[in-house]
């Protein structure tokens, strides 16, 4: 069943289903479910990086999520996906826009639980994104590029 | 009576004491109480406990098992209790269903209800998709200040009957609607579409500040609620209005707090609220 949702006009999470079978709006697919693999969908620009179900994850992974989005985003439309669309994938959009968009995370919760019902963020989250801001400043300091 | 702030309370406390066990076994005592999945239940032996959450006044545990991820969502109703253990006999006697678990803080999750009117719904992916879509409207803990104002200018109905709507605000039962309603100074049916924004803000407001406290407070232990390790919820000693008709308005105003009988009892002030 698919069960993409709109966070913003040009942002969207969904499901397995969804990223085996990108609605038309989609320009972009972000895959992020460990434990499947799909073919990239045909025409669109696409990337995965695996993270695992109900895990708290790896501050590396999730700041190689926030830059690959930071990068992309501003011209695509993108869709972010996991198996079912409610942990990882609502996690990593609450990462981007707490790291890369300046948004509380009390605030960017609130926005994913209210465009995505059953929203479940992925354990200790807040204190992942804390690390990830630490590895970006870190990144920025000397110099390099996000991505 | 569990609303919004006592299933918190319930989905947090779960979080704490048995996330991450594994359902060794189970025992049903009245199976007609899974309303959806009944033949599913044997898949949830040995499935490990992955994530709670509250949807509503719904309590959801995803459970994974093999590589496959099913739900077992708990409705409280207006009597149920999900609890680690029965302090008393008479807690045995309507447990209808008992998670046997390993690896938690706790060896057992119990599902008790007196009455029929909760239920335990055993779903997949598409099934809590579906179910969660019939049933629940936004969140009000999470709802943005523009979707509700949007949400009060588009409905025309009593503002009290749209507060305990589930399908359109999910969570909010009679008693915290009653308290809302007072301290935003609102009278239970007044129409929604026609408040002012400014009314609308403080409703807004006043809803996030007295969910949020309840839920700091345990919730509100009004006939027989409790969290599932047997604490009693505080925020009833806050109640201003619930059950206290004749009692002088907490505002000082000199009138005394009144109530209206309906199919749910509205308590309130008819000079703090007006109409």
């Amino acid at each position: 069943m698919a069960g993409m949702h709109y966070v913003t006009a040009a942002m969207m999470v969904g499901n397995l289903e969804d990223a085996r079978n990108p609605p038309a709006a989609v320009e972009a697919v972000l895959f992020l479910a460990a434990e499947h693999h799909i073919p990239p969908p045909a025409g669109l620009l696409y990337e995965r990086i695996p993270l695992g179900e109900f895990e708290e994850a790896d501050p590396a992974d999730v700041k190689k999520v926030v830059d690959w989005l930071e990068r992309y985003a501003p011209a695509y439309r993108v869709m972010v996906c996991c198996r079912a669309g409610m942990g990882r994938s609502v996690s990593m959009v609450i990462a981007y826009l707490c790291c890369a968009k300046g948004m509380g995370y009390v605030e960017a919760v609130d926005l994913l639980k209210s465009r995505r019902p059953g929203a479940t963020p992925l354990p200790n989250l807040e204190k992942t994104i804390e690390r990830v801001r630490v590895l970006r400043q870190g990144h920025e300091a000397r110099g390099e590029a996000g991505g | 009576m569990p609303e919004l702030p006592e299933a918190e309370v319930v989905a947090r406390q779960l979080r704490a004491r048995v996330l991450g066990a594994l359902v060794k076994d189970y025992w049903i005592g009245r199976p007609d109480i899974v309303r959806q999945g009944l033949s599913t239940l044997d898949w949830y032996r040995g499935s490990r406990l992955r994530a709670i959450e509250r949807r509503g006044k719904s309590i959801v545990l995803a459970l994974s098992h093999e590589g496959e991820v099913r739900y077992l969502v708990a409705e409280l109703g207006m009597t149920g209790l999900l609890f680690f253990r029965a302090p008393e006999e008479r807690y045995q006697k309507h447990t209808h269903l008992i998670l046997s678990l390993e690896g938690g803080l706790e060896p057992e999750l119990r599902y008790w209800n007196p009455r029929r009117f909760g239920r335990i719904y055993l779903l997949d992916d598409s099934g809590l998709e579906e179910f969660t879509g019939r049933r629940f409207g936004c969140d009000p803990l999470t709802v943005t200040w523009k979707e509700f104002r949007e949400l009060m200018e588009q409905r025309r109905g009593r503002l009290k009957a749209l507060l305990m709507h589930q399908q359109v605000i999910a969570g909010i039962g009679n008693i915290y609607a009653n308290e809302i309603l007072f301290r935003a100074g609102l009278h239970p049916y007044r129409i929604a579409s026609r408040l002012r924004a400014s009314a609308v803000r403080k409703l807004y407001d006043v809803m996030h500040e007295v969910l949020t406290q309840a839920i700091l407070d345990g919730g509100s232990s009004v006939r027989d609620f409790f969290a599932p390790d047997w604490t009693e919820g505080r925020y009833k000693r806050r109640h201003l209005v619930y059950n206290k008709a004749g009692f002088p308005c907490p505002n000082g105003c000199g009138k005394t707090i009144r109530r209206l009988v309906g199919e749910r009892s509205s308590f309130f002030c008819p000079a703090c609220q007006r109409r």
